[in-house]
């Protein structure tokens, strides 16, 4: 039998089901989690984020009308979020999240320690909708109209702050040098 | 605010920012062809798409960090507190992060992946799990044989439980487990007060006659 889909998940949750909503936040919750990471870098705030997520969808899951995927639909209840936080704190004094991806698999790893850091302390340096549309759109790898549909923006605006973001990015890592010129 | 290096890097005539914009796909495609071909021509330019495509695939390869497995049981317990919240709560639910969710993350290690397991017939061992991760993972489950009858599960309670387990609590969940090899009835009760939960464990056959208290943890307390 194949697994339920995401909308009978929450079809089911609507319905009372006590364990689809857990089902289903445990297909996304890796990723959530992943981008309010590196769009907040910051991991207390980031875990705050995700939990309010959470809640806000499982409280909201009967409004959902289906318009949109249940994965853009919860998506876009975690991005709203982490662009709130963004806007109420402006957080430039933040921690720099620890790396913990399994470094020792990859021949160059002083080189990577050194490039993945200043990568993530890159990506804080973004505004928020460039580096929101950055995580999603080259970190994720979300197609651009589904980040569009997330961000309630046209797919020009997302291709467009990903552009800039990208623009910001290169040169904060060095990709971009004065002798290119 | 743009940095001095970022707009160092610009050719005169192909800014990055327009060599961007082709990256993206934000020219239409006559212009996409026009500025390709310029870029061609412009070693300065090629590098800029170079940088630009570097850049993408560094971000690419950024993986996702795991969940801590603190902040897994934090959102456990925050939906486990919302699911509980309408039969303890007569008006609107707001954010729970208190202790119920603190008291949840010491059982962490043992929560990943339990909390919302498939359930099955057969008892629970809770050998090894720690009490409170077993008593949020029975929210909503009411496999509690004779002890579902309210008058038979307060007069359980009400010869058995510890001091400030009210007989009449009310029930969110149960099931029968396995603790320290004996059989027991795994009962979450809720306290009546935001984020205080009991976990009572009798072994089967309690009621008013009497029973046999094997375990007992507040949530919150």
């Amino acid at each position: 039998m194949s697994a339920p889909s995401d909308a009978d998940l929450l079809a089911a949750h609507r319905a009372g089901d006590r364990h689809a909503f857990g089902e289903l936040v445990a297909r996304y919750r890796n990723r959530m989690w992943g981008i309010a990471v590196r769009t907040l870098h910051h991991p207390e705030d980031a875990a705050d984020v995700v939990q309010e997520a959470l809640v806000a969808a499982y409280r909201r899951a009967g409004t959902y009308r289906g318009e949109a995927s249940v994965r853009t639909w919860l998506h876009r209840i975690l991005v709203n979020a982490c662009i709130d936080r963004l806007r109420k704190e402006r957080r430039h004094d933040t921690v720099p999240f620890p790396e913990v991806e399994p470094r020792e698999r990859r021949p160059d790893v002083a080189m990577d320690v050194v490039t993945r850091l200043s990568l993530v302390e890159a990506l804080a340096e973004l505004p928020a909708h460039q580096r929101v549309a950055v995580v999603l759109v080259d970190v994720q790898g979300w197609p651009v109209d589904e980040v569009a549909e997330v961000l309630d923006v046209p797919v020009g605006t997302v291709k467009s702050r990903c552009a800039r973001g990208r623009v910001r990015l290169g040169a904060l890592l060095g990709h971009l040098r004065e002798e290119e010129r | 605010m743009t940095e001095p290096n970022e707009r160092a890097a610009q050719p005169a005539d192909l800014p990055a920012d327009l060599l961007a914009d082709l990256d993206a796909g934000l020219l239409d495609p006559a212009r996409a062809a026009e500025v390709r071909a310029a870029a061609a021509q412009d070693p300065d330019a090629s590098a800029v798409l170079a940088g630009l495509a570097t850049t993408r695939a560094e971000l690419g390869e950024l993986a996702d960090p795991p969940v801590p497995a603190e902040y897994a049981a934090r959102w456990d317990a925050a939906l486990a507190a919302e699911a509980a919240a309408p039969l303890r709560l007569g008006h609107r639910r707001r954010r729970v992060r208190p202790a119920l969710v603190a008291a949840a993350v010491l059982a962490a290690a043992a929560v990943a992946g339990l909390l919302w397991a498939p359930r099955d017939a057969a008892p629970t061992s809770l050998d090894g799990v720690d009490l409170v991760a077993a008593g949020l993972a029975v929210r909503g489950d009411f496999d509690v044989g004779d002890l579902a009858d309210p008058a038979r599960r307060a007069g359980c309670l009400r010869a058995v439980a510890p001091p400030g387990v009210a007989p009449d609590s009310l029930l969110l969940g149960g099931r029968d487990v396995v603790l320290g090899g004996r059989d027991g009835v795994l009962l979450l009760l809720a306290v009546g007060e935001r984020g205080h939960l009991h976990i009572v464990v009798v072994a089967p056959g309690c009621g008013p006659e009497g029973g046999t208290l094997l375990a007992a943890r507040t949530i919150g307390g």
